[in-house]
């Protein structure tokens, strides 16, 4: 039954339809590549009129159409469609696609008789090709295509010769493969066969090489399924198996086998084709049927691993791919495997704590045994995975990650004592926190087993210095330098035991033990760096011992330092060392009131003081009383702005208020409003003050935040925003959570949401003033004690119940939120705008809130 | 990688002297000039072997689940390329897929 054309598919049916526009819709067609309707369309042409190049026209969309279901696995409706063709236009000469069909259909005197017919229509490449199909079927067997050439035709004439080198290359005789190869000439129909012959013989050792000669068989040749084969199998091995997945099974046997699969290898990748994905479940099912060839241990290690991801849920899977239920230890492996996944770190903590237990329960063995091992290994899971440790010291918290991950590993160390990381990572651990009674344990068990170990003995000379332990640091400096003498580290650490020894020995009045203490950190310190630090320390042994001679001493050396300001912190900083007074010392060199430093003085100062904090120490407060003045006239030097900066910063850290405001005072002459000087203003300004700040102070600093922000300098916008938060209102409502400051970055948000507020506004208030009184709540407001007079005198009047609500009247009045459950403004902040001013309480009364009324808080 | 004993060609009782001959072994076929990737895998199976407390750490901790590959690895490696059969070839030569 002739098959329903589709309605609009072909050409219109109207008889008014004009030839022309028939012809142009079946060119569009087959244009397009949709050669059913082309053919059809064609076909209505040719009703129309017989013209011959409508003809040819639909011959080509005939031999287009064919292609197309041959492509689709229809040989026989393709080969329709290709005699469809030749009859169409008997004149044009068979295509090769359409003698391959025929060749593949095994109708290979149908081919030869074309050959007879058409032979002389055919271009030479096409001919080449098809003979090259021919020899192709004649080397496989096809008794058909010797029987229906001449007897001199090269298929049959060197058909032998490329039989016997396909024999040689598949009995791996080399030698009669060359001799082979080398008998079939270029021009010959097995061409192609030459060079895969040569590809495959090459391959080994020169795959490149190999590629290039397969690379030369076109894709028409009748050898091109045996290129494709042998290309696959020479490409990488990894996508072998996804590069074959739509291969057919010819191709598929011959790449794997030349790739290098086994039997058994091929068999099993087969198998898992049948069934379908190489999913997890699809694994999972493999492994269990396959768990005799894959060894049964093996193949459920594996299937615990497919269980991660969707576990518990997945455990499932393992009984429906008939496997047995999961045993209480790899329902725990898995269980801590899947916990790993998880962004807690408690969930990981307590699934692999619960699996040590469980081997723990089991009995581990004797420490250093395989059990007790894997049980260690257990403990320090966490640990290795996480990185928990690393860089912090110990929570104060008994019950947070890292203290209890530092319990684990301590324990692990009863199961397995010579891992030496776990020491040194538990006491660097501990030391953070200076907690030396963990640490000494630890060392002593740990340098028992690695006596000579550079991380556990450097560790062990941190801790006795934590513990001002000198003598004790500078023996391990000593050993260490004994197994390392490059070590810089633990020389220049041992110059500072040495140092610190002495200093204490000076404490202790034991001035000729301080001197032994010194000359030795002298003959550590090879590179000179601590000279000057000892050559004062010397110069104040001397002072304390024979007082003309120190003075002299000292005299010398703080004029070899360039005397000034400079030499005098340097001398200071010694003298407290020791445990005496700098006023002592510079008393003792004449300087007892040190002068304000020149500018490079400055400079030296400045960098001597950075120094010194930098080595962790902080400045003593006479230090700080004695420089403080002296500094901030330094102040009218003219630094640059990035040493501006620095000098702030330092001075910021030294505790030097004074000098500190000097400093950010001068540069903001300079450079008005920067940010980083009004921080430095506003700090210095408020160190020590109990006051609140007023509306001016806190307004610059809300205009540096935002400045800080435009110019891209976060570090002072956060420091800053912190600032602003410290000095944010008191909470007489209940501000949004993370502090009202943190809504400021949000653009879309209009505020807080009502409903977060625990009670009315109104009620909250009324509560506050009937728990404070009327009175104290007024004067916080900022009334006048007339004008709390003048409320007091009405209550009298009118009552207690009714004043309250004037109170809240007069809130509602200065507060325009008050009423819709919003808090009042919270001080300065984006959201009011950098000059958005709060309200006063009373338009007529009192003076702005400011540093002279401690008492006065900023109610609204 | 599920199972660096595949990778590097070992068995499951290898001691660290057959762990860094197994090494030295694939290395030399597989310098990482050749074949970066490969040579990664195989440092990656390696240290994950190195020493027997690594052995025990991987057995109890890689949870990478198995690839078809690596199930294929075990239950029978890729060998030397093999010559195919002349009938392998022939069903080739006659137009097979």
């Amino acid at each position: 039954m002739k098959k329903p054309r589709k309605v609009g598919a072909a050409a219109p049916k109207s008889p008014q339809q004009s030839a022309a526009a028939l012809l142009a819709l079946a060119q569009g067609q087959a244009a397009a590549g949709r050669w059913r309707e082309a053919t059809a369309s064609f076909k209505d042409l040719l009703k129309i009129e017989d013209r011959p190049e409508w003809r040819l026209e639909l011959a080509a969309a005939y031999a287009g159409r064919a292609r197309e279901l041959a492509a689709k696995g229809m040989p026989k409706e393709a080969l329709t469609l290709w005699e469809n063709r030749a009859l169409v236009a008997p004149q044009l000469a068979p295509e090769l696609d359409y003698c391959a069909l025929l060749l593949r259909q095994g109708k290979v005197q149908a081919v030869l008789d074309l050959l007879v017919q058409a032979g002389g229509r055919l271009d030479g490449a096409t001919l080449t090709a098809l003979r090259s199909h021919l020899a192709a079927l004649h080397l496989a067997g096809e008794t058909a295509v010797a029987a229906g050439l001449p007897a001199d035709d090269p298929i049959r004439g060197l058909g032998p010769t490329a039989a016997a080198a396909l024999d040689a290359y598949c009995r791996g005789d080399d030698a009669a493969l060359h001799e082979a190869l080398a008998a079939i000439p270029f021009r010959s129909p097995y061409r192609d066969l030459a060079q895969v012959l040569k590809a495959l013989q090459r391959a080994p050792a020169a795959p490149a090489e190999a590629a290039a000669l397969l690379e030369r068989v076109g894709d028409d040749s009748g050898f091109a399924p045996l290129r494709r084969a042998c290309a696959l199998a020479l490409g990488p091995p990894e996508t072998l198996p996804a590069q074959l997945a739509d291969a057919g099974e010819q191709t598929r046997r011959f790449a794997l086998t030349l790739a290098g699969w086994g039997d058994e290898r091929q068999a099993l990748w087969e198998e898992t084709r049948r069934v379908g994905g190489t999913g997890p479940q699809a694994l999972l099912r493999l492994l269990q049927r396959r768990r005799a060839l894959l060894g049964e241990d093996w193949a459920r290690r594996q299937a615990l691993r497919l269980l991660v991801p969707g576990f518990p849920k997945s455990a499932a899977l393992i009984t429906e791919g008939g496997g047995r239920r999961l045993s209480p230890d790899e329902r725990l492996l898995v269980t801590a495997w899947h916990a790993e996944e998880s962004r807690n770190p408690w969930d990981e903590i307590e699934a692999w704590a619960a699996y040590a237990d469980h081997l723990i329960e089991a009995g581990p063995g004797p420490a250093g045994s395989d059990s007790a091992l894997r049980v260690a290994l257990v403990l320090r899971r966490v640990d290795s995975h996480r990185d928990l440790l690393s860089g912090v010291a110990p929570s104060q918290d008994p019950e947070s990650p890292d203290r209890a991950l530092a319990d684990a590993l301590a324990l692990s160390l009863t199961y397995d004592p010579d891992d030496r990381d776990t020491y040194e990572r538990l006491v660097r651990y501990y030391l953070r926190d200076d907690r030396l009674k963990d640490v000494r344990p630890l060392l002593e068990q740990g340098l028992k087993r690695f006596p000579k170990d550079l991380g556990l003995l450097t560790a062990a000379m941190d801790a006795a210095l934590a513990g001002d332990a000198f003598k004790k640091a500078a023996r391990y400096a000593h050993e260490i330098l004994a197994l390392d003498p490059i070590n810089s580290g633990a020389r220049e650490r041992l110059v500072k035991a040495h140092l610190a020894h002495a200093r204490k020995q000076v404490r202790a009045a034991r001035y000729d033990l301080a001197r032994k203490e010194l000359d030795e950190s002298g003959q550590w310190d090879q590179d000179g760096r601590r000279r000057e630090q000892r050559a004062l320390f010397a110069g104040l042994l001397d002072l304390i011992e024979d007082e003309p001679r120190g003075r002299d001493t000292l005299r010398a050396q703080i004029a070899a330092l360039g005397g000034g300001l400079s030499a005098a912190l340097a001398l200071s900083l010694e003298a407290v060392a020791i445990g005496r007074t700098a006023a002592w010392a510079l008393k003792a060199v004449g300087s007892a009131k040190p002068q304000a430093p020149t500018q490079a003085d400055l400079s030296a100062f400045l960098a001597r003081l950075r120094t010194y904090l930098e080595g962790g120490e902080a400045l003593a407060t006479e230090l700080q009383r004695l420089f403080d003045k002296p500094l901030s006239v330094a102040a009218k030097w003219p630094l640059t702005l990035a040493e501006s900066e620095a000098a702030c910063d330092t001075l910021r850290r030294a505790g030097l208020t004074l000098a500190r405001q000097a400093f950010a005072v001068a540069a903001l002459k300079r450079w008005p409003r920067t940010p980083v000087f009004v921080l430095h203003q506003f700090e210095s300004r408020r160190t020590g003050r109990r006051s609140h700040p007023d509306r001016a102070e806190l307004g610059q600093l809300e205009d540096a935040w935002i400045r800080a922000r435009e110019a891209g300098d976060e570090r002072t916008a956060h420091r800053i925003e912190q600032l602003i938060d410290q000095y944010a209102p008191p909470p007489f409502f209940p501000g949004p959570p993370g502090g009202f400051f943190t809504d400021a970055f949000d653009d879309d948000d209009d505020g807080p949401d009502p409903g977060q507020f625990p009670m009315p506004p109104d009620v909250a208030m009324r509560a506050i003033i009937e728990i404070m009184g009327i009175d104290q709540v007024l004067k916080l407001a900022g009334l006048s004690a007339q004008e709390r007079g003048e409320f007091k005198r009405r209550e009298r009047e009118v009552g207690r119940a009714r004043i309250i609500d004037e109170v809240l009247e007069l809130m509602r009045e200065e507060l325009p939120d008050f009423g819709t459950g919003m808090p009042p403004a919270p001080g300065p902040g984006p959201r009011g705008g950098p000059k958005s001013k709060r309200k006063t309480p009373r338009a007529t009364d009192t003076k702005p809130p400011g540093d002279d009324d401690p008492e006065q808080f900023e109610l609204f | 990688m599920s199972d660096p004993y595949l990778t590097l060609g070992l068995p499951p009782d290898a001691d660290d002297a057959a762990v860094y001959a197994a090494y030295l072994a694939a290395v030399k076929t597989c310098p990482p000039e050749r074949d970066p990737q490969r040579f990664q895998a195989l440092r990656t199976a390696y240290e994950s072997l190195l020493t027997h407390r690594a052995r025990l750490a991987t057995a109890l901790f890689n949870q990478e689940p198995p690839t078809l590959l690596e199930v294929l690895n075990r239950a029978d490696p890729v060998g030397a390329p093999r010559r195919p059969a002349r009938a392998l070839f022939d069903a080739l030569l006659r137009g097979g897929d």
